[in-house]
């Protein structure tokens, strides 16, 4: 039963930076319509500017963290106005494969810095500090992702809810022309969700390194898992994100932990693909997902 | 159009000749076509181990990339899973025309020839595509982009997982074509010619690769070919006008999948003869789809273009050790480099020409033309006196 | 023409259509006899093209039924009127703009063709005997249509009068029994206007098939139609001749001093 509750809990926190990262994702494909398939890279410059910053300029954590916060923001809403503003109205495959195409030069740069091999992460506590209790290990790095996260979706939820801009975001998700008559400013929308995006998914990249200790270029490519979580949560609910990304966190997790019983049957690795093979049933099921509208690509 | 020896199909947009015997009719193709020939003759004879070994690998990363076309140029079913089929198709040609399991815990092989283990590596590839395609196909867009991504994951659980065929994540032997006495990983002499291993390759692609070229092209200007396209640029007036969309995207998916199974069987044959499992993975099966963005959407040459641009070009640089000294220094691979330089690529091209190299060609010729053509038209030209169309093979 | 004593070759009946809370369409019902010059007019927002899109299998209606040579045709799917003997222009050009004039009709040819990817990619024998003489045949079709000169034209780089035409070639193409036309003259110069009901009137009268049109501009529909029905508000409010349903005074209120009014007797010049 311990053993249960370990891997729930280490699902949960897992499920949380999927959750960020699936935030991101969903926010910019509500605003533009565009999945940010470099929103992995997101992750890795920012766990990698926080760890540079901590280790190689002796910088305190928060101030590392605000500095790599300001740089993905950056990265982000520059991409978006000088890349992703001349590609509206472009099929699908060009937009999908200029964000991949950013994604690998973000990537390739922070490999090229030279500095991105076994980094430590940086980090304000011990990476094995915790409580114990009831013989189930409650990690610090976890307890903090949870809470973090939990911080960033009532942030959110207040921000779309009662600020001006939250509220002109959310108008131009719903209908861009009509915002656009209203006086919404489309461009600071655009601006706005990347800047989101990156910044979450920095938080998400912090977290995530300090949890796997030393981290390299890889970090990234745990972002596509977010995409079952997208899908199961619906791609334009919010809300959905982050329910869809905690439960990936969670079958994952459960999946690897008792992988080991039915290893016969399914072999070593079964935990990579259970979120797609989620994602494939939802799709076939419920394609809209289990909170998204119901208008989906499918014949 | 107008053209004093139009009896032959010529291209709408460039004026040349599309059908490969129009070649031959136009003084200007019979030159291009001996040139062509002359040119694979010089570099066959005198190009060198290096060069061959590039152009080889070019070669197969083109069928590839036109097997990706098929699928996602042509018919516009966007696809990132292309390494999938590509190691199905590879593990068939290993399970049949690998080395027979020496030692236990060997992968399995049966030594069969290559008439059978490469046509095979395609046929089960493409039943593959068979079986996954009436699911994959109910979707579009994104929604289809994130399926064929879960396929290459998928299948690299699989592949990982399947010992017996694949050797696990330590890999195994691939069969290399042999021919009686002749195998092409340690040649003998033919006829008294004693032939390097790429030079063997070479004469094996190049007639593979022209083959498939050629009929990827004639589907493309036929019956089937049209209903692709259509079904590309127009879903709902394809139908309308009559073409099965079901059966039309079944049949790409199964033919682009025939073809990568075939890629995929020679990827992992050559230059090494050996692969394990990881190298059907998502950054492969995503330089691929660099090189059908870059060369040419939907164009057999710009699928030959861009492999040769997106693979051949980072192998050149390593071969010939043109990375300056300077980055060298710095740990960097030529590897970086080029995932540097492609990433670009993509990011310019998608902005800029997303039809790729052959689109910005074609759209430069075709505004000539179009030019020109206006203004014979302008001249009142009455609209009944065109000869017929008199269509070349 | 006694168009009475036949079947029907269409027979719409009870079609409603409602969908996101509006019912576009409510009870409409006619038939068309073969042969004939079925005009369908009403007001923007009637529910035409939506009638039109029934009719082509696009949208499945909520309710009714329609029968087309007997058949019923909403057990088909939108690939296979085609098939079934029905082609269907449409309103707005731009679906395949970069394919070529000669290849857009051969696509009109795809159902009468036969080659699939085998014989396509080997081309010589099958393959190339039907493109031969596939390819003459839609020649012959650009030659009467008067679009020759711009066979290898991509679409898009039509003017839009002649992209219609063009559009008009390709149903042809399919040798279809029921031709559906959807506004046909829209957007297009009074001359062409003209020219394109000649045509229409050419396809009556030489080729037999029968033609549904969806219409706007009501003199051009007055001169070549048939019959007439007029909807408004997704619903039947005239059938008959073009004569007495433009005297029809539910016709003229639905119109209100619009083109009811503009429209022009047999012999006076053009509205504006």
């Amino acid at each position: 039963m311990a053993y249960f509750i370990q891997l729930a809990f280490a699902g949960l926190a897992q499920g949380c930076i999927y959750a960020l990262v699936a935030l991101g994702f969903t926010i910019i494909f509500k605003s533009s319509g565009v999945i940010n398939f470099a929103q992995g890279e997101f992750l890795l410059v920012g766990a990698f500017i926080a760890s540079v910053a901590t280790f190689e300029w002796g910088l305190n954590f928060f101030l590392a963290v605000f500095i790599a916060l300001l740089i993905t923001v950056l990265i982000g809403v520059l991409f978006e106005r000088f890349a992703l503003r001349y590609m509206i109205g472009r099929p699908a495959f060009a937009i999908i494969m200029i964000t991949i195409g950013l994604d690998i030069l973000l990537r390739t740069g922070v490999v090229m810095t030279g500095k991105a091999n076994e980094r430590p992460p940086a980090t304000p506590y011990g990476i094995a500090s915790g409580v114990n209790y009831g013989g189930v290990h409650f990690g610090e790095n976890a307890l903090w992702t949870i809470l973090v996260t939990l911080i960033c979706c009532v942030a959110l939820y207040i921000f779309f809810r009662y600020t001006r801009y939250g509220l002109a975001m959310r108008a131009a998700a719903i209908d861009q022309e009509a915002a656009l008559a209203m006086g919404v400013n489309i461009r600071l929308v655009y601006a706005l969700a990347w800047g989101i995006a990156a910044a979450v998914a920095t938080i998400a990249g912090i977290f995530l390194a300090i949890n796997v200790t030393t981290f390299d270029s890889t970090l990234g490519s745990i972002a596509l898992f977010a995409f079952p979580a997208i899908i199961l949560g619906g791609l334009d609910s919010i809300p959905g994100a982050v329910v869809g990304g905690v439960v990936i966190g969670l079958v994952q997790l459960l999946t690897q932990g008792y992988e080991s019983h039915i290893a016969n049957f399914v072999g070593i690795g079964f935990d990579t693909i259970t979120p797609y093979l989620l994602m494939i049933i939802i799709l076939l099921v419920r394609p809209y997902g289990l909170f998204g509208t119901r208008k989906v690509e499918r014949v | 159009m107008s053209n004093a020896t139009s009896k032959t199909t010529r291209s709408a947009v460039s004026g040349f000749p599309s059908t490969p015997l129009g070649l031959l009719q136009t003084a200007r193709g019979r030159v291009l076509l001996l040139g062509g020939l002359i040119a694979l003759c010089l570099v066959f004879l005198f190009g060198g181990d290096n060069w061959l070994l590039i152009l080889n690998v070019v070669m197969i990363a083109a069928m590839a990339t036109l097997s990706l076309n098929i699928l996602s140029g042509y018919t516009g079913l966007i696809s990132l899973g292309i390494t999938f089929f590509m190691g199905i198709g590879a593990y068939t040609a290993a399970w049949l025309g690998g080395p027979h399991p020496f030692f236990p815990g060997d992968p399995v092989g049966l030594n069969l020839s290559i008439f059978i283990w490469l046509p095979a590596a395609g046929v089960v590839a493409a039943l593959t595509g068979a079986l996954v395609g009436p699911t994959a196909l109910r979707l579009k867009g994104f929604y289809l982009a994130i399926v064929t991504l879960a396929l290459v994951f998928i299948g690299l659980y699989l592949f990982k997982n399947a010992r017996a065929i694949t050797g696990g994540p330590q890999g195994r032997i691939f069969p290399t074509p042999s021919f009686g006495d002749l195998s092409f990983s340690s040649p003998t002499p033919v006829f008294g010619v004693l032939l390097t291993t790429n030079q063997w390759y070479f004469l094996l692609l190049t007639p593979l690769l022209a083959l498939m070229a050629l009929f990827v092209h004639n589907v493309m200007r036929s019956r089937a070919g049209r209903a692709f396209q259509a079904v590309r640029d127009n879903e709902t007036g394809a139908a309308i006008i009559g073409v099965n969309l079901f059966q039309a995207k079944m049949s790409a998916f199964i033919f682009s999948s025939f073809l990568a199974g075939i890629a995929g069987a020679l990827w992992a044959s050559y230059p090494g003869g050996y692969a394990e499992p990881n190298t059907w993975n998502l950054i492969l099966a995503i330089q691929f789809v660099a090189a059908m963005l870059v060369g040419g959407v939907a164009s057999v040459w710009g699928s030959i273009l861009g492999a040769a641009f997106v693979f051949g070009l980072p192998l050149a640089l390593d071969t010939f050790s043109l990375i300056p000294q300077s980055t060298s220094n710095t740990g960097l691979t030529s590897g970086d480099l080029s995932a540097i330089l492609y990433g670009l690529l993509i990011i310019l091209f998608m902005l800029f020409e997303p039809t790729g190299v052959i689109g910005f060609i074609r759209r430069v010729t075709s505004l000539i033309q179009r030019f020109d053509e206006r203004a014979k038209v302008k001249g009142g030209v009455k609209a009944n006196a065109s000869e017929p169309v008199e269509l070349e093979s | 023409m006694s168009v009475h004593s036949q079947l029907p070759q269409l027979s719409v009946a009870g079609i409603t259509l409602r969908f996101e809370g509006i019912t576009a369409l409510d009870d409409v019902s006619f038939d068309v006899q073969r042969g004939e010059l079925f005009a369908i007019i009403g007001p923007n927002g009637a529910g035409k093209t939506s009638l039109l899109n029934i009719l082509s299998r696009v949208y499945q209606p909520s309710h009714g039924s329609v029968l087309f040579e007997g058949r019923d045709l909403l057990r088909l799917k939108t690939h296979q009127i085609a098939r079934a003997g029905i082609a269907r222009t449409f309103q707005n050009q731009g679906q395949f703009p970069l394919t070529s004039v000669l290849d857009y009709l051969l696509l009109g040819r795809h159902i009468h063709m036969r080659s699939g990817i085998v014989l396509g990619g080997i081309y010589l024998g099958p393959a190339l005997k039907e493109e031969r003489a596939n390819r003459a045949y839609c020649q012959h079709l650009l030659d009467l249509m008067g679009l020759a000169p711009y066979r290898d034209f991509p679409m898009g780089s039509l003017p839009y009068g002649l992209q219609k035409r063009a559009d008009l070639a390709r149903a042809l193409a399919m040798q279809p029994r029921l031709l559906l036309l959807d506004e046909p003259v829209a957007g297009m110069s009074l001359e062409e206007s003209r020219d394109l009901a000649a045509v229409l009137l050419d396809i009556k009268e030489q080729l037999g098939i029968t033609q549904v049109l969806v219409e706007h501009d009501m003199a051009m529909v007055m001169g070549i139609a048939d019959r007439v029905l007029v909807l408004d508000f997704g619903r039947v409010i005239a059938q008959g001749q073009p004569a007495e349903v433009q005297a029809n005074p539910a016709v003229i209120t639905a119109y209100l001093g619009q083109e009811v009014q503009r429209a022009p007797s047999p012999g006076s010049v053009a509205h504006s």
